[in-house]
């Protein structure tokens, strides 16, 4: 059922993309590990970046969500130094009714508005708290730094 | 409290369009930043901040041009908040503490969407109460999905269930067992519609939909899911299925592939699902049985076989033909009843999908398989002879016939079967009445005389090659006539073993005697092709009763 739902959004993916996402297999023999881009959205510090994204499913998907993280560096209170997302839905409220479109753009929205109660780094958390303008500058000089 | 914005009386013109766009259109909250705050998306456009207060916000176009409230405030209004149209609220700029606390409280819906909001509150804390509170399924459209597998509801028309206590949308059973296969695994205790998270029943309940719904049926291995005809678009394909070698998802049907489509190939096919593929090697001319094309081959041509020549090509196109109106209409039908089994979770009408309802009228299959009347009839009455679920053949022209004859002949011992509507049954013992040749069957009290049974088998001969035929291209059953027929020497001319048949004959009782003698007699004015059909398709006919 994995590899037949997975071909299946692939498919959707291909004749309706959504905008600002892209997403596919790394290798066309290998269904279970895609990569993903994501264009930082306009009205946030990340405007203009591409960012990659590994997705690894696991074998029971949909039942089990994918694994997705950054592979490009990203300044952003709910994603750590090594790409992982802090993401409900990628953990305990994961349905199977999500779609990886879907989870792309709510990854969008994350980027827009950050969650800094539920942060993954603490010091971006309070910074986007205290000081926004310090934080917009930091995460527009690591866009520029890693992402262009 | 004053208003930040001056109170309108009229809703402005361009305030009416803007909700005519709201009610028109589908946005996604993607985020509920506070409680009056969201960030909306259009289906594939950007996103937009809206804020309801004393003064709105909200970041797009429209709004940043004119001031005005612009269909991402009404959309939010009128859909989230539940506002009637006709409320002023609709259309102010803005709003004081006490209205954007009646939003907040639901007070300004209309009563009977606030009732429906507070009962479901009451049944997620009250998983058994499955009777009044429940949400109507939602209806099917042709591009709906299952949320889980993502595959068209209507294509493979799998049993469905949907969420009863919150948001009405339809889910495959099989999808939704494996779901909680899953989530019991990992220690869940109740299960949640993986669409709107509401409780979607207790595992028990689940399971026991997934029984009524015969969801593990539609697994049987003698039907290919996944698989279409590449020529005649069946799908599943039931039966044997053929796969190309060459071309890639290149399969056929049983039928098809006997149609001599897609030649240039070699195929391999499979008759049970998990099998393995094997070669099939193509038979030509197969619209007929192999005996048939190999004593055609061999002998001449005389002017009786002039009607099996057409008959190789309209084997095809006669197989896949639709019932007449009447036939259809004379089919047993029921209503729904308060009490009926088919009220229960699970229960469905596998064409439509949907759950039945107290006073829907349902038509009954021969098979015993039930569907809407409106469902089944546009089935059976366009080009599908067939019960939609297990594939057995509800009429064609020959039962008819032979259900006529066997009517015809014995009325009173026939007249049950065709009240039952087993219309198969009937003609079945029609035609082993007509042909009783081995000698130690017992005469049934009504059995008809021999004067009938003559006239019934000239008949069946003079309409056997007709017929059309179901492509039999194994020859390696033979039915119990037919070795009779063969020991008793009835393929034999008649002139040259008259003596020898006469002496195998003498142990059996004297009125079986005269009635193979008639059949012989009956056999031998022509060559003895009949016998072979008529055998074949009694074979035919009760390998699917069987089934």
């Amino acid at each position: 059922m994995a590899l037949k739902r997975i071909s299946k959004e692939l498919q959707d993916l291909q004749r309706e993309p959504p905008a600002n996402v892209s997403a596919g297999p790394v290798q066309p023999t290998d269904m279970f590990n895609w990569q993903a881009t994501i264009l930082g959205p306009s009205d946030s510090p990340y405007q203009s970046g591409v960012f990659f994204l590994t997705i690894n499913f696991p074998t029971d998907y949909p039942f089990k969500p994918p694994k997705i993280s950054f592979t490009t560096k990203i300044y952003h209170p709910n994603i750590n130094a090594n790409g992982s997302i802090c993401l409900d839905i990628l953990r305990s409220n994961w349905s199977p009714a999500l779609t990886i479109s879907k989870v792309l753009l709510s990854i969008c929205s994350l980027l827009c508005d950050p969650n800094p109660d539920d942060p993954l780094v603490p010091e971006i958390a309070r910074q986007y708290k205290q000081d926004r303008e310090g934080y917009n500058a930091s995460a527009r000089e690591w866009t520029q730094k890693y992402a262009m | 409290m004053s208003r930040n914005q001056p109170y309108r009386l009229e809703c402005p013109e361009k305030c009416l369009q803007a909700q005519d766009d709201a009610l028109n259109s589908t946005f996604f909250i993607l985020r509920q930043t506070g409680p009056t705050a969201f960030v909306l998306k259009e289906d594939n456009e950007q996103t937009f901040k809206v804020f309801l207060g004393d003064q709105h916000q909200c970041t797009c176009n429209v709004f940043q041009r004119d001031r005005e409230v612009c269909k991402h405030l009404c959309w939010l209004l009128l859909k989230r908040f539940r506002v009637p149209r006709t409320n002023p609220m609709v259309w102010q700029k803005g709003l004081v503490e006490r209205e954007i606390n009646e939003l907040l409280r639901g007070i300004v819906q209309p009563d009977n969407e606030r009732n429906k909001s507070h009962h479901n509150q009451n049944t997620k804390n009250d998983d058994e109460n499955d009777g009044d509170g429940e949400v109507k399924q939602r209806p099917i459209g042709e591009n709906d999905v299952c949320p889980i597998c993502q595959e068209e509801f209507l294509i493979k028309k799998l049993p469905i269930t949907y969420c009863r206590h919150g948001c009405g949308n339809n889910v495959h059973v099989k999808c939704m067992k494996v779901w909680l296969d899953h989530q019991v695994s990992t220690g869940e205790k109740t299960i949640k519609c993986p669409l709107c998270r509401e409780t979607f029943g207790t595992p028990e309940q689940l399971k026991q939909e997934f029984r009524t719904s015969g969801a593990q049926q539609a697994e049987k291995s003698s039907i290919h899911l996944g698989y279409s005809c590449h020529r005649c678009r069946a799908c599943p394909i039931t039966g044997k299925c053929y796969k190309c070698t060459t071309c890639h998802d290149y399969y056929l049907c049983q039928t098809c592939f006997n149609s001599n489509m897609h030649n240039e190939h070699s195929f391999d096919y499979r008759e049970k699902s998990f099998q393995r593929w094997k070669l099939a090697t193509r038979e030509h001319l197969t619209a007929l049985p192999n005996a048939l094309h190999q004593m055609l081959a061999t002998r001449d041509i005389t002017e009786n076989d002039y009607d099996i020549l057409l008959q190789l090509e309209n084997a095809q196109s006669a197989a896949i033909m639709g019932i007449p109106e009447h036939i259809v209409k004379s089919m047993p039908t029921e209503r729904v009843h308060d009490r009926s089994r088919l009220l229960q979770h699970g229960e469905q009408c596998r064409l439509c999908l949907k759950a039945y309802q107290t006073g829907e009228r349902v038509r009954r299959l021969p098979c015993r398989h039930k569907f809407h009347i409106d469902c089944i009839d546009g089935w059976l009455l366009h080009s599908h002879p067939t019960c939609p679920i297990d594939g057995q053949l509800v009429w064609s022209a020959e039962m008819e016939m032979e259900q006529k004859e066997a009517k015809r002949s014995a009325p009173t011992a026939n007249r049950n079967f065709t009240k039952q509507g087993t219309s198969s049954a009937s003609s079945l013992l029609s035609v082993d009445m007509g042909l009783s040749v081995t000698p130690y069957q017992v005469r049934p009290l009504n059995m008809p005389t021999n004067s009938d049974l003559n006239q019934r088998l000239r008949r069946l001969h003079m309409r056997a090659p007709l017929r059309p035929l179901i492509a039999a291209t194994t020859n390696e059953f033979l039915s119990p006539l037919e070795i009779n027929a063969h020991s008793l020497g009835i393929r034999q001319p008649l002139s040259s073993n008259n003596n020898e048949r006469h002496q195998s004959l003498q142990s059996s009782p004297p009125f079986v005697c005269e009635e193979v003698r008639r059949v012989n007699i009956e056999f031998n004015q022509d060559f003895t092709l009949p016998t072979t059909i008529i055998g074949r398709r009694l074979l035919e006919r009760r390998r699917s009763n069987a089934k």
